[in-house]
């Protein structure tokens, strides 16, 4: 008999598409309940996410005018320019007490660092190199080499480093009480990895001649205005603040970290922050900003996710209680077959 | 006679191989219908594969990648999809054109008998040449096409059945000439000299030209002689024939056209949405061209990019930018779609084959899906064209009631099964012991044992059994029927028969037959009974048969009449019985009259004809018989079905008008409500203004429409077939009688190309294939025999009625699964890319992705490719008893209402409302680079994972908020899609740094998952964006509830529709019909070949030994 219908397909649930399964249709008993069960879990965490963001205490200093003097805005109190040096002073107050870790910030905007031509000037391997590196960079272009020497760290991206420097990296209050912000620590773990110091001493004389400091180095750190020697060269590894510029930024106004302070809380008070300005933003139509901050255990001051917690939450509340309503008032019936169109027509 | 001329001809010369050989070297009786071979297969292959606009186009952007810093991804993430894509499909083609080169050889290797030097020698079918001399036994195919030399039967005569060449079952006399007839060894065909001159290959099936010439005398040939491959030796013990044409030159392969490639109309539309996508990209390309070029003013490139100032600007850079986007956003088309879809298919044929339901346990065959990239289209047919014999019909006649002198007998046993007033045929075989030879019922059964045409044959293991060659169905039929009351005809002399009566054997001498035609409808015999007394038994149509009653010999009619329209309307075909004893003077003066009629040269038959009215007259009406065409199983209910479902079925077939109106009554294709329109007119004139006229009357009753083979060709005509084709839509159901192949093919193609639907032809012989190679879909039945229409169709199944599962259910699903899949394998990846778009406003429109090059590509390959699939494989938007159930939710497959433009436009428009919520809540929530509770900054690609596992969240609900089931494989892939992401980002952000694949990712791994606002965010966004789906599918089902909707909610409560159960609502809509009918026919029904056949049978003794042949 097996033989004889050898054909016969098997009676499996699977061949005869009879699996377990579930229909869920889209019904008010179950559609109001999940209107009800999203409001309820999201409105309190779009509270709570909005209450911790406005925690978050944070300070916004944008000194892009200041060596034009003139008045700054709040919460600028008053800055002044050193234009012998391009020493730029803000003063500005703290009005209550910044619980530790404070972090400092600059900011920049309008600056492409996720355009693909500056992204892919960059070579990881010279970064990771602690001899001269021989290879092909031309990765880096347009700034690989120049006159056949190789520009050390090469590329766009390390060419335009942020290279204004806040003076002590520190606050001054009135009192002179300082509050200083340390670098270590502010790049990625991961970071530590990526990068290595050159090792100076089994540099040649002409490999280190051949190393030259990119076009905007050269410019604004007075210490490379003659190239590299023996003893100036950048200790790449050392550099938290490059490291943390090279991780690119997704969006054109963005944020790195310049220092933090985990030890002490920033009291209040009225401060002086002293920074020179080298780097140049409104060549680009960009502005650049220092940022005091604290951060809640979601991060950074952002009330962003809260708000769209709250909305969501609310919105879905609202529809449950609509159909809810609707429901009660007048019911649709289930199912109704006297609604089948060829019943109707 | 020699000198006919055949043009340019082929000579064959008998026994003769070298000569042969050097003409017909090269033509081979080897047949192939595969597609590939090992040589041509990778040639083939990719000219096919780049024919399709997506592979073109993704081979272009494969090549683009490799210019050095076009890609804003890795080179080669394109060309190792497209690989892989292409490798899919062509272990999918090897592994089709494999079965179909296994099926070949099959054919190829069948055994047939040669005639090599005085012996027998048995070789395969792709042995046979031109020339050879080949022996064909019973139940045979021939393995060409041969000339017939000789037979086991009397004057070179076979019969042959060409149901595979023109799907008539009944069977067909050819017979050699008589030069040949007597060459009964292999001895003597060895010896046979001569040559034949025939006709070049062609076509043509019916037509045949040659000429046998041995020694100096030639004869012709005509198709009398030609024995076509395809066709099968039957009730013939052997023959002997010579090849004259083999493999692709015989007139069946030459008549089959190569397979078109049949593509979808999804498929269509799906070629022209990858065109408009196309279109989109290149709108967005061109869009961020424009933007990278107008910012190339801007400071910051100028200044932050371009610091040394030989840096200018160039036109190559614009190019180069516009391939870069082109690059970005090339999977906006989704590369996996084709191939998903293709696996999809290929699965679902795979549970069509499966299907227990449409598996015939009989002949232990199952549904079998050949074309598996048509399943989608099963769901959108809306006409389907069928075939009679072997289709609806079992081709088999049965001798099922009878009315004897207006007793009604019945072959039913089942008490409950016969109405009142009706006796079974047992009662009769009783009755019929006690009669006396001048009883009403004992000259009927004797009518059906004497007055035929059929040919007996002792069964050789059972010699009490005879078996029965009749060239009529019906004939045949009564003949049987005769044997359930005692009357066994058991032999055919030249001038009598003999006939067992309850053991005795009783002569019959047979003296004249009055052949049956249709201007006739009736046939006579005249014979001389045991008693001496002459006889005529007639049968035929009732008009013709109450018009020659004697005024006594009416007193049966009435109720006859009555009898009549109750088997009419049950769809039985009837004959009317009726006899008169003839007085020897009578006979006398007759005889004379027809030796003389038959005798005449020309116009015999007229004369003939007129010869038999006088004699057929005054007649005694017997009563009548009706023989059921037996319906395969559940015909009527599975039409019944089928229309309910909105599809109109049209029978075409080669059988007479009445035969084909029984069948549409009794498979309820007509019922009585409908006005019948009848068109059998053969003028060109009155068939146009026949259109004209129905159309402007615009007839508001249900119409049916029946065509005859000759006014469909005027109809058919360009002139007219606009206007019938408008009639014909018009009506519910068209019949269409006594047409060719060609024809069959003609109906099919006119509704294809002139009105915008889905045509399904069926069909089970060989003359079904151009209609089925034709149709958008061709079905093939499993008949009993051949399996040409089978190998040719898309689909095969067993029976007619698994259409019904084979269409409502598997179509159906297979359209909505295929709509879902391609709609949704859209829209994800348009989502996807859009964010890309979004973020080109953002970066300077400089090409920068944002998602890192191989988590994009394993997007299209791993992540979303899931979904679709378990969608296309398992998705049931309502179930099979449902679908079966509310066969009405099937119309929704040819409106086309799952896949059309709108439903493509608003996917597409989800797909950019979900994009522009992702990346506007993430470019907020990332406000200045996200900082995480350690005062950390995120960076790019960290951005990039994010939004990324945002996008994954937000398609992969929407794919759990389109698939309406849920089984544990569909969860696994939606559910487990996701969590394979979100396990294999930190796995991948360590690996791929490690293995220099993606060194973006470093250091993204371990960070991401610990940041508080990364989970929230993931939380959020797809929620926003799938909240407006999810309320719209709501409110849709709220507010504008459709029949889906209802019967979806049906099947979850267990509703049942008691008010349209259909089987009681069909029960009395029939009984309505049954009564209207009454009025209308008698059913009358017969199917014969037209003259010849008296003296054919006359050439049978079936007493004398047949030769062997050997």
């Amino acid at each position: 008999m097996a033989n004889k219908l050898g054909n016969r397909p098997a009676d499996t649930a699977f061949k005869q598409q009879r699996l377990k399964s579930w229909q869920p249709l889209l019904t008010p008993k179950n559609v109001i309940p999940i209107f009800f069960i999203i409001g309820v879990i999201f409105l309190p965490i779009g509270i709570a996410l909005y209450v911790s963001s406005e925690s978050v205490k944070e300070i916004i200093l944008d000194y892009t005018k200041c060596k034009y003097g003139g008045k700054p805005t709040l919460p600028i109190a008053a800055w002044n320019y050193d234009s012998q040096q391009n020493i730029c002073t803000v003063n500005f107050e703290i009005f209550s007490e910044y619980k530790k870790p404070v972090f400092l910030y600059y900011r920049l905007t309008n600056f492409y660092q996720n355009h693909r031509d500056y992204f892919k000037s960059y070579m990881p391997k010279q970064l990771k190199s602690d001899k001269y590196y021989k290879d092909d960079i031309s990765d880096c272009a347009p700034l690989d080499k120049s006159n056949g020497k190789q520009y050390y760290p090469c590329g766009l991206i390390a060419n335009s480093f942020f290279s204004d420097e806040v003076i002590g990296s520190k606050l001054v209050r009135e009192d002179s009480f300082e509050y200083e912000f340390s670098e270590s620590g502010i790049s990625w773990s991961s970071d530590k990895d990526k990068y290595k110091n050159m090792n100076v001493n089994q540099l040649t004389d002409e490999e280190l001649k051949n190393l030259i400091p990119p076009p905007n180095w050269k410019k604004d750190f007075p210490q490379y205005k003659n190239g590299y020697t023996r003893e100036n060269f950048p200790r790449l590894a050392d550099m938290e603040r490059f490291q943390v510029w090279m991780r690119v930024a997704g969006l054109p106004n963005f944020r790195k970290l310049y220092g933090q302070n985990k030890n002490g809380s920033l009291p209040k008070g009225r401060y002086s922050i002293q920074i020179i300005d080298r780097f140049d933003v409104e060549s680009f139509g960009g502005t650049k900003s220092i940022i005091i901050s604290n951060v809640s255990a979601f991060g950074g001051k952002n009330p962003f996710l809260g708000i769209g917690y709250v909305v969501v939450g609310s919105l879905s509340l609202l529809l449950g209680i609509i159909f809810l309503v609707k429901n009660m008032i007048s019911p649709r019936k289930l199912g109704d077959t006297s609604y089948l169109s060829y019943k109707t027509q | 006679m020699s000198n006919r001329n055949i043009g340019n001809e082929r000579v064959i010369y008998l026994n003769n191989n070298e000569k042969n050989l050097l003409t017909y070297k090269k033509e081979s009786n080897y047949i192939s219908t595969s597609k590939y071979t090992l040589c041509s297969f990778i040639f083939k292959f990719l000219r096919e594969q780049f024919s399709k606009y997506a592979n073109v186009f993704f081979l272009f952007t494969a090549l683009l990648q490799q210019i050095p810093n076009v890609s804003p991804t890795n080179r080669w993430t394109t060309a190792i999809p497209l690989a892989f894509v292409l490798a899919v499909t062509a272990i999918k083609e090897i592994f089709e054109d494999y079965k179909r080169h296994k099926s070949d050889n099959e054919v190829n290797n069948r055994k047939i008998q040669i005639i090599e030097n005085n012996k027998v020698v048995v070789k395969t079918w792709d042995d046979v040449k031109v020339g050879d001399i080949v022996r064909v036994e019973n139940d045979c195919y021939f393995p060409a096409d041969l000339i017939l030399l000789s037979s086991s039967e009397p004057d070179a005569l076979c019969y042959i059945e060409t149901s595979n060449l023109d799907g008539e079952t009944n069977l067909k006399i050819k017979q050699g000439l008589v030069e040949t007839s007597t060459i009964l060894t292999p001895e003597a065909a060895s010896q046979i000299q001569g040559i034949i001159k025939s006709e070049q290959p062609n076509n043509r099936l019916y037509n045949y030209d040659g000429v046998l010439i041995m020694g100096d005398k030639s004869y012709p040939l005509d198709p009398t002689q030609l024995l076509l491959r395809g066709a099968k030796l039957k009730n013939t013990q052997w023959i002997y024939g010579v090849v004259i044409t083999t493999g692709p030159n015989t007139k069946l392969l030459k008549n089959s056209n190569k397979a078109p490639i049949k593509k979808t109309s999804v498929e269509h539309m799906t070629n022209y949405q990858i065109v408009f996508l196309f279109g989109i990209l290149l709108i967005l390309s061109i869009t961020c061209t424009i933007g990278y070029f107008m910012r190339q003013n801007y400071s910051f490139e100028k200044v932050i990019l371009h610091p040394k100032e030989d840096n200018s600007f160039s036109v190559k850079d614009v190019i180069l930018g516009f391939l870069t986007f082109i690059v970005l956003f090339n999977n906006l088309i989704p590369i996996s779609l084709i191939v998903t879809m293709e696996f999809v298919k290929y699965c679902i044929s795979i549970l069509i084959n499966n299907d227990l339901d449409m598996y015939y346990e009989i002949s232990d065959t199952a549904a079998q899906c050949r074309t598996s990239s048509l399943v989608e289209e099963l769901g959108q047919v809306e006409y389907i064209f069928s075939d009679k014999t072997g289709t609806l019909t079992c081709n088999i006649m049965e001798f099922q009631k009878c009315s004897i002198a207006g007793q009604k007998y019945s072959k039913k046993k089942n008490k409950n099964d016969i109405s009142l007033n009706e006796k079974s045929f047992d009662k009769l075989k009783n009755d019929l012991k006690e009669a006396h030879f001048n009883d009403s019922i004992y000259q009927f059964v004797t009518l059906l044992s004497v007055c035929h045409t059929v040919i007996p044959e002792q069964d050789e293991k059972n010699p009490t059994v005879y078996n029965y060659q009749a060239s009529s169905p019906d004939e045949g039929a009564l003949v049987k029927g005769a044997i359930l009351f005692d009357f066994q005809f058991i032999t055919r002399k030249p001038h009598s028969i003999i006939v067992r009566v309850n053991g005795k054997d009783l002569e019959y001498e047979i003296l004249n037959i009055c052949e049956f035609n249709s201007t006739r409808k009736r046939m006579s015999t005249i014979v001389r009974c045991p008693n001496g007394e002459i006889k005529i038994f007639t049968k035929g149509a009732d008009t013709v048969i109450f018009e020659r009653l004697a005024e006594n010999g009416n007193i049966y009619m009435d109720s006859t009449i009555e009898h009549l329209e109750e088997y009419a309307s049950e769809g039985l075909r009837t004959l009317c019985l009726a006899t008169r004893t003839i007085s020897s003077e009578e006979y006398m003066s007759w005889s004379k009259i027809y030796d003389e009629a038959s005798t005449t040269l020309n116009n015999r038959e007229e004369e003939l004809m007129k010869a038999a009215e006088l004699i057929e007259k005054d007649l005694f009406l017997l009563g009548a018989t009706a023989i059921e065409d037996k319906l395969q199983d559940g015909i009527p209910e599975t039409i019944t079905t089928l229309t309910q479902a909105g599809i109109k079925i049209w029978i075409l077939t080669g059988d007479k008008q009445e035969t084909a109106v029984n069948i549409g009554l009794s498979c309820k294709l007509i019922n009585n409500d409908m006005d019948l329109i009848i068109f059998d007119e053969e003028e060109i004139k009155g068939t146009s203004e026949g259109l004209s006229q129905f159309i402007d009357e615009h007839l508001r009753n249900p119409m049916g429409l029946v065509i005859d083979g000759k006014t469909l060709e005027y109809a058919l005509k360009d002139d007219n077939k606009i206007k019938f084709l408008e009639l014909a839509t018009l009506c519910q159901s068209v019949i269409c009688c006594r047409v060719s192949p060609l024809q069959k093919s003609l109906v099919v193609k006119l509704v294809k190309n002139n009105i915008d639907a889905i045509t399904l032809a069926i069909g089970d012989g060989a003359n079904d294939v151009s209609m089925i190679q034709a149709a958008h879909v061709g079905v093939g039945i499993n008949g009993m025999e051949g399996l040409q229409a089978a190998r040719a169709a898309d689909f095969s199944i067993s029976q007619f009625r698994f259409l019904n599962k084979l269409l409502l259910i598997h179509g159906s699903w297979a359209y909505s699964r295929l709509s879902k899949l391609i709609l949704y394998s859209f829209y994800k990846n348009l989502t996807l890319y859009l964010t890309q778009f979004w973020f080109a406003f953002n970066n300077g429109f400089s090409g920068q992705t944002i998602y890192e090059s191989w988590t994009l590509t394993s997007y299209n390959v791993l992540f979303t490719v899931f979904p679709p699939i378990v969608m296309g494989f398992f998705d049931q938007f309502i179930n099979a008893m449902y679908l079966n159930k509310y066969p009405n939710i099937y119309k929704e497959g040819f409106l086309a209402k799952k896949f059309n433009i709108s439903r493509f436009v608003s996917w597409t428009i989800i797909g950019l409302y979900h994009s522009l919520i992702l990346y506007w809540m993430i470019k907020n929530i990332w406000y200045e680079s996200q900082i995480d509770k350690n005062g950390n900054i995120g960076n790019h690609w960290m951005l990039g994972a994010t939004l990324f596992t945002c996008v994954l969240g937000t398609v992969l609900l929407k794919a759990g908020l389109s698939i309406d089931k849920w089984n544990k494989y569909t969860t696994l892939a939606v559910v487990g899609s996701y969590v394979l992401w979100v396990i294999l980002l930190p796995i991948y952000c360590y690996i791929g740094p490690l293995i220099k694949l993606s060194p973006e990712l470093d250091g993204i791994g371990n960070k991401i998952y610990s940041i508080m606002v990364f989970w929230l965010t993931i939380i959020i966004i797809p929620v926003v964006c799938i909240l407006r789906d999810y309320l719209w599918k709501f409110m849709t089902r709220e507010y504008f509830t459709n029949d889906k909707h209802i019967i979806q909610e049906m099947q979850k409560l267990n509703i049942d529709d008691y008010s349209i159960n259909q089987s009681w609502y069909q029960k009395a809509v029939g009984k309505i019909s049954m009564i209207n009918h009454m009025r209308k026919s008698r059913g009358f029904a017969f199917s014969q070949n037209e003259s010849g056949q008296a003296n054919l049978i006359r050439v049978y003794d079936t007493t004398k030994k047949k030769p062997t042949g050997l």
